[in-house]
């Protein structure tokens, strides 16, 4: 174990993979000489050459096509969005090709691609440069939705995604990226599709992912003293989705709450609440909450965007009002 | 319309219920929540509240009749209700030997809606209205604590433990008051837990043709035994007791011997596979049996802790219903008061055996042609003849004699 960033974990996890595996190669704005606007791809370009790191134009309609072609070509691309509210711009490659060459050629191609993205507000971005997106592809069937809450899951979720065979959404979390963690050394797997049980607690289970991990166990931690046991789950892959983590977790609570970051309406925390309702009724002994943005896009503004976003104190509020 | 008023089910194992006296009239005004009748069953007795307001429109089950559970006791309506359609229903087929389960009566098709009342929707969550159901609790009388009044599945645990377990409500009877004019006696109102003990002894009493066998044996290898287990043991660090040791040779003997461990229900013999070992507990107020389940495959720390941690719950009133259930087993020691050898137990039902424990005393005893002081303890096994006859139960007791004289093997044993 080591401790280094969260963006040093995801960078560390695609060269390991690179080296693995000489098919793997990354394409986006910037990758190269810049190493990415974050810094995710440092280094690389003088590692693997420009063959493998490869720097594309200002068109992520552009580049997400060349990915679908490598992928079904039998290589395995990596490509960056900085924002994801950009991917907005290639919706088409995603859900019309990458997602359903696989399917309507009756499994004749495999698209191994990798769409690495960084998500999430609190830096005053702007309405167009904060959102969280999430629900945009768990809605399409032929694509997993990822998301990494520690250094360390990122590492072995983006080592995961890139060894997929089908199209991988990585969502990283712009305001995470500095965290620090220790991370497994050499190669580390973490298998897509299984939650990940951060905090136990008997009394409230609440269900999130990215970012809100870090608010929810924070307001874990007061609702503690408050004589409240929180269970925290951290769904970390939302396709493919661990609903027997949530479902057992309940069975031992009875109250389930669920924090995202993005807006409610249509949000992910739907899917979860619906499921939960469906398959859980019976363990249900209060209603489900939900914790998320408010209907309206993110402001600029930072005071606002501090009220807009979730944190710890509505975390807290939500789970205190399943008691009053 | 009128509102049923039917045989509750206040315990996971009644079947049927005892009218024992109505508290209003037919035709008496009665208020949601007001007491109306006492129901006994073969644990306790309870106080029934009225489901609803209105006019005691007809009582339908008379004081001592016996019902099965959800049997219809009375109606409660509005005044000049319908009431010939009413004296149509009887409980004619609800009777106890022709069904455990009543009967669907065809009352509720009957009766007119003279004043139509709106249904109040009861707020519960669906755990708690699943937990209900399996417990055969109408929730309709559990008050919620949740918000907005929503009854919780804490609500019903505690509820079921409050009208199942020991701390029932003590019925109101005529009491010293009405006595104040003989100084002579005291009167203590024969109810509550004294009640209940004494109605499952009458039961088992008049049930079981009954034997006892009773033995002394040798304890020296289990005080031994007992003592270098409890030698080291430190401050804070669990002291094992002879009752402690005796649960799990019994459960250990009843393991070799499956037909002492048999109830005797509905004309079948049922061959438990469980063996769970009931130990009788004294109280103030009376006493009561909380459950080591499985004992033959805990180990003897295990037993012990968890009887300790019982007997402690019984002592406060704390037994859940589960803790006082599924006994397969009775132990009784009454050894402890060094004032006993051998007594007859009555064997607690539906069980088919209870074990009665004396006290160890030294006593000269002859040995391979040597008379020598030996520890003595009687053994004292009661068990009901329509299951067990003498001669299996004289090889359990034989088997447990072997245990009791070479206890090492048996406690190392964890299966």
């Amino acid at each position: 174990m080591k401790k280094i960033t969260y963006l040093q974990a995801m960078r560390e996890a695609v060269r390991l993979e690179m080296i693995r595996d000489t098919n793997v190669f990354i394409a986006g704005q910037d990758v190269g000489v810049m190493g990415s606007s974050f810094g995710q791809t440092a280094k690389l370009l003088q590692e693997f050459g420009p063959q493998r790191v490869v720097d594309t134009p200002i068109s992520e309609t552009a580049t997400v096509s060349l990915a679908v072609g490598a992928a079904a070509l039998g290589l395995r691309p990596l490509i960056t969005m900085e924002f994801m509210d950009f991917m907005a711009v290639c919706m088409d490659e995603i859900i019309n090709q990458a997602a359903k060459m696989r399917y309507m050629l009756g499994g004749k191609t495999k698209i191994p691609m990798v769409i690495e993205t960084l998500c999430g507000g609190g830096s005053s971005a702007g309405a167009q440069h904060s959102q969280c997106l999430e629900a945009l592809f768990t809605h399409i069937p032929g694509l997993k939705t990822i998301t990494a809450s520690t250094p360390a899951d990122a590492k072995g979720l983006m080592a995961s995604a890139i060894r997929d065979d089908n199209p991988v959404i990585f969502i990283g979390h712009r305001g995470l990226l500095a965290n620090s963690g220790e991370v497994p050394e050499g190669e580390y797997i973490i298998p897509l599709g299984k939650a990940d049980i951060k905090r136990s607690g008997s009394d409230v289970t609440i269900v999130t992912w990215s970012a809100m991990v870090q608010k929810s166990l924070a307001a874990a931690e007061l609702l503690a003293k408050e004589g409240i046991g929180v269970e925290v789950i951290d769904l970390r892959s939302l396709i493919p989705l661990d609903k027997e983590c949530f479902l057992n977790s309940m069975g031992k609570t009875g109250r389930l709450v669920i924090v995202h970051e993005a807006v409610g309406t249509g949000g992910f925390g739907a899917e979860i609440a619906a499921i939960a309702c469906d398959e859980g009724f019976d363990l249900l002994d209060a209603p489900i909450k939900r914790v998320t943005a408010p209907f309206t896009p993110v402001p600029f503004n930072s005071n606002m965007e501090k009220e807009y976003l979730v944190n710890e104190d509505k975390i807290f509020q939500a789970v205190k009002s399943l008691y009053e | 319309m009128a509102v049923k008023v039917i045989m509750p089910k206040l315990g996971l194992t009644m079947m049927t219920g005892t009218v024992v006296q109505w508290y209003k009239k037919e035709g008496d005004a009665v208020r949601k929540g007001e007491d109306l009748l006492d129901i006994s069953t073969e644990k306790i007795t309870n106080t029934i509240e009225c489901p609803a307001d209105g006019i005691l429109l007809k009582i339908l089950a008379p004081e001592e009749t016996e019902l099965s559970v959800g049997a219809l006791l009375a109606y409660v309506g509005a005044a000049g209700e319908c009431l010939d359609t009413l004296n149509a229903c009887s409980n004619e087929g609800n009777s106890v030997t022709a069904h455990v389960i009543p009967l669907k009566t065809n009352c509720e098709e009957k009766i007119t809606p003279v004043v139509p009342q709106e249904k109040v929707r009861i707020a519960i969550t669906p755990v708690a209205k699943t937990l209900a159901k399996e417990l055969n609790i109408n929730y309709e009388f559990i008050v919620g604590t949740g918000p907005r009044g929503r009854i919780t599945r804490e609500d019903v645990e505690k509820y079921a433990v409050r009208v199942t377990g020991e701390q029932e409500k003590v019925v109101q009877q005529p009491t010293a008051a009405a006595f104040v004019a003989s100084p002579t006696y005291e009167i203590i109102p024969y109810t509550g837990m004294r009640k209940n003990i004494g109605e499952n002894m009458s039961r088992s009493w008049n049930l079981a043709p009954k034997i006892t066998e009773h033995v002394s044996v040798d304890v020296s290898n289990l005080v031994e035994l007992r003592l270098k287990i409890n030698k080291d043991s430190k401050e804070g660090e669990i002291k094992v007791t002879v009752t402690d040791l005796l649960v799990k040779l019994v459960a250990c003997a009843l393991q070799l011997r499956p037909n002492i461990n048999v109830s005797l229900a509905d004309n079948n013999i049922k061959v438990n596979k469980d063996i769970n070992i009931g130990v009788a507990v004294a109280l103030d107020s009376g006493l009561t049996v909380p459950v080591i389940k499985n004992a033959n495959k805990k180990n003897i720390f295990k037993v012990s802790q968890e009887l300790k941690e019982l007997a402690n719950k019984a002592q406060t009133g704390k037994l859940s219903m589960d803790e006082i259930s599924g006994g397969t087993f009775t132990i009784s020691n009454l050894g402890v008061y060094g004032s006993v050898d051998f007594f007859t137990p009555i064997i607690n039902q539906p069980e088919s055996a209870i074990l009665g424990v004396g006290r160890i005393i030294d006593t000269p005893v002859a040995v391979a042609g040597q008379i020598v002081i030996r520890p003595m303890m009687g053994l004292s096994l009661s068990f009901d003849h329509r299951v067990i006859d003498g001669a299996p139960a004289a090889e359990f007791l034989k088997e447990l004699i072997n245990f009791i004289d070479k206890p090492l093997r048996v406690i190392l044993s964890n299966e």
